[in-house]
């Protein structure tokens, strides 16, 4: 026996710190990744414009001033993106739009993170329960999904908890699919058996077992349907059908300033550059990711 | 002999596939005493790890069930009980390691981790605990500095570390029964000599009973107490291994032996048995041997011949036997 046996090693017992994340090499590999890098910083962009809102906005993005509108972008705080045809401050509602984007889009993101992975998990761990459900998710697939998240939307009435549901079961059965496909093969390697001979139940060899080691590709996964859901936000808020107009969603945005395309190009301008800021921020840091953590996924670059 | 702690009577497995039903294990029967070594060997396709994975109800499920038959620990059918009681069985009374050390354990958490997780599965007991446990059964299987390896991943250790891991984890209850398939394998040799030197000396310690499954004649000559060779699905003989080795009885026993090098006798080619395992689809009506079996006479085709008694605890299956005995 060693000398240093367990009865007298206390230190032992004490697990020792976790090497921060910092410090790991797909960290490293990440802060080395260039489009990466560009995507999170044009993300943290908008998210500072969204957390500092009531700070950045000179004024109540709702408040009408008819006196003030159309008035052009200008080098001027008030006036940095001008106002729209109600005199409303464009800067203010654009901040104010980020915020709702942003919780919009976190909100799918979470709901897909929960139900995505639960169905996906149980499909492709229960193989009595993956015919059942796999065929429900082809019938919810089969829609093209802006018009099945419009259907959606247009039965539960615009408000933005629709906007969050109705994305949600447009992009709930993708995630579902990429979890099982992942989870078909972890189910099969020899660990899991191993667990199983080791008198584990279901539930602990899906959550010990399984679903961590299926993390990558639905980390990836996540950054894009957050970028989808973004997109897909403005396009229900354009149509009428996402949050409702007392809200500053750049989708509105987009259609009140439509009738002034041609008098009035910053209407429109302003929060179709900020949706497309939001959304290739977010693919950035999604090719990233997927570069870093699912290496065979990468498309040879030419 | 003993009460038996495993008493398998008259196992059937069978495997639904596309051209139907295949029985991969067939009337399988035999017995392990409490502290025990049993070795079944065989070729690939015998229906060693079929038999295996019945007894710890891990078959895949479909394809594979139990058609027959009983599976008796400590006098409890183990096919008959509730899913709960058998998963409360699996680890803790009954152990298993794998052949693949390699892709046994989970690589996203420390060995330290998994081998905590299934003592705490099956016991009350703090984190804390269950890590100077895991230490304490890492420094059992002779791990160097536990202390410290307790936190490593898999991917830091080499086979044969994680083999012992796997050791470590499933003897972390103490089991009653330890059922090893393959643990040799896919390591080098010198390391699967210290494998089952490990496994004999741990196996003492636990005064456990112990099934090892290998196709590896020589692991059983120097590891097991009793042998029972399978051949498509059957046993063919089974028996002490000294008397196994000594006096074979089965004809497929005997190509076996004399087709395993030995370093006496120089042979300038081994012995093979000539032919292949019969296919699970179209297998022979009477003797599954038979067909490779160089004392084949006319009766081997009709009927399956009966287990008999060779010598005390020692039977083959094999019409023969008298003449052989003789001969």
């Amino acid at each position: 026996m060693s000398a240093t046996s367990v009865a007298d090693g206390d230190v032992a017992l004490e697990r020792p710190r976790r090497t921060p994340f910092w410090r790991t090499s797909n960290f490293r590999r990440l802060i080395r990744h260039k489009s990466f890098m560009i995507g999170l910083v044009l993300f943290s962009f908008v998210m500072i414009l969204a957390i500092f809102a009531p700070w950045i906005a000179p004024s109540d993005p709702n408040r009408t001033a008819i006196r003030l509108r159309f008035r052009a972008p200008d080098w001027d705080w008030v006036l940095l993106l001008g106002t729209d045809n109600l005199g409303r401050n464009i800067l203010s509602r654009v901040v104010f739009g980020a915020q709702l984007s942003l919780a919009i889009g976190f909100g799918v993101v979470v709901m897909n993170a929960v139900f995505g992975v639960l169905l996906g998990a149980v499909a492709g761990y229960f193989r009595k329960l993956d015919g059942p459900l796999m065929r429900l998710a082809d019938a919810l697939m089969a829609f093209p999904a802006i018009l099945l998240a419009i259907g959606i939307a247009a039965a539960l009435g615009p408000s933005a908890w629709t906007a969050v549901i109705a994305l949600s079961v447009v992009y709930v059965p993708r995630t579902a699919r990429i979890v099982r496909a992942s989870v078909l093969v972890v189910r099969e390697m020899e660990f899991v058996q191993a667990a199983r001979a080791a008198g584990a139940g279901h539930w602990r060899i899906i959550s010990k077992h399984v679903m961590p080691n299926c993390m990558a590709p639905l980390i990836v996964q996540l950054s894009f349907i957050f970028a989808y859901a973004v997109l897909s936000e403005a396009v229900l808020s354009f149509l009428g059908l996402g949050a409702p107009p007392s809200l500053p969603s750049w989708g509105i945005m987009i259609n009140e300033g439509r009738t002034y395309i041609r008098e009035a190009t910053w209407l429109t301008v302003v929060p179709g550059c900020t949706i497309a800021i939001t959304v290739l921020g977010l693919n950035l840091m999604g090719d990233g990711l997927r570069d870093v953590l699912d290496p065979r996924l990468k498309i040879e670059q030419g | 002999m003993a009460t038996p702690l495993l008493s398998v009577r008259n196992l059937r497995t069978v495997f639904g596939t596309m051209q139907g039903e295949v029985t991969a294990v067939d009337d399988v029967s035999f017995d392990v005493v409490p502290g025990e070594v049993l070795g079944i060997v065989g070729e690939s396709g015998s229906g060693k790890s079929v038999t295996a994975l019945s007894i710890m109800g891990l078959l895949p499920q479909p394809p594979g069930r139990v058609a027959g038959g009983e599976i008796l620990f400590e006098g409890r059918d183990l096919l008959k009980m509730p899913k709960r009681e058998l998963r409360e069985l699996r680890g803790a009374a009954i152990g298993m390691i794998f052949q693949e050390p390699m892709t046994s354990l989970n690589p996203v958490f420390t060995i330290g981790d998994q081998i905590s997780e299934t003592i705490r599965v099956h016991e009350r007991i703090g984190a804390q605990a269950a890590r100077g446990r895991a230490i304490e059964m890492l420094m059992k299987v002779g791990i160097p500095s536990p202390e410290r390896r307790v936190d490593d991943y898999p991917h830091q250790l080499s086979g044969g570390m994680r083999q012992r891991v796997m050791i470590a984890m499933a003897l972390s209850c103490s089991p009653k029964l330890l059922l090893a398939d393959e643990p040799t394998t896919a390591l080098d040799v010198t390391i699967q000599a210290q494998i089952l030197d490990l496994l004999r000396d741990l196996q003492q310690e636990f005064h456990m009973a112990i099934v090892i499954i290998t196709h590896n004649m020589g692991v059983i000559a120097e590891f097991a107490d009793r042998v029972a060779v399978m051949y498509a699905g059957r046993i063919a003989e089974q028996g002490p291994v000294e008397q196994i080795f000594d006096a074979p009885a089965h004809p497929y026993t005997i190509g076996l032996l004399s087709s395993t090098p030995d370093m006496i006798s120089e042979v300038p080619r081994l012995r093979t048995i000539p032919g292949t395992l019969p296919s699970l689809y179209e297998l022979p009506s009477g003797c599954r041997f038979a067909p490779r079996c160089s004392r084949r006479i006319d009766a081997c085709e009709t009927g399956r011949p009966a287990m008999r008694a060779v010598a005390a605890d020692h039977q083959a299956a094999c019409i023969r036997l008298d003449e052989q005995v003789r001969a």
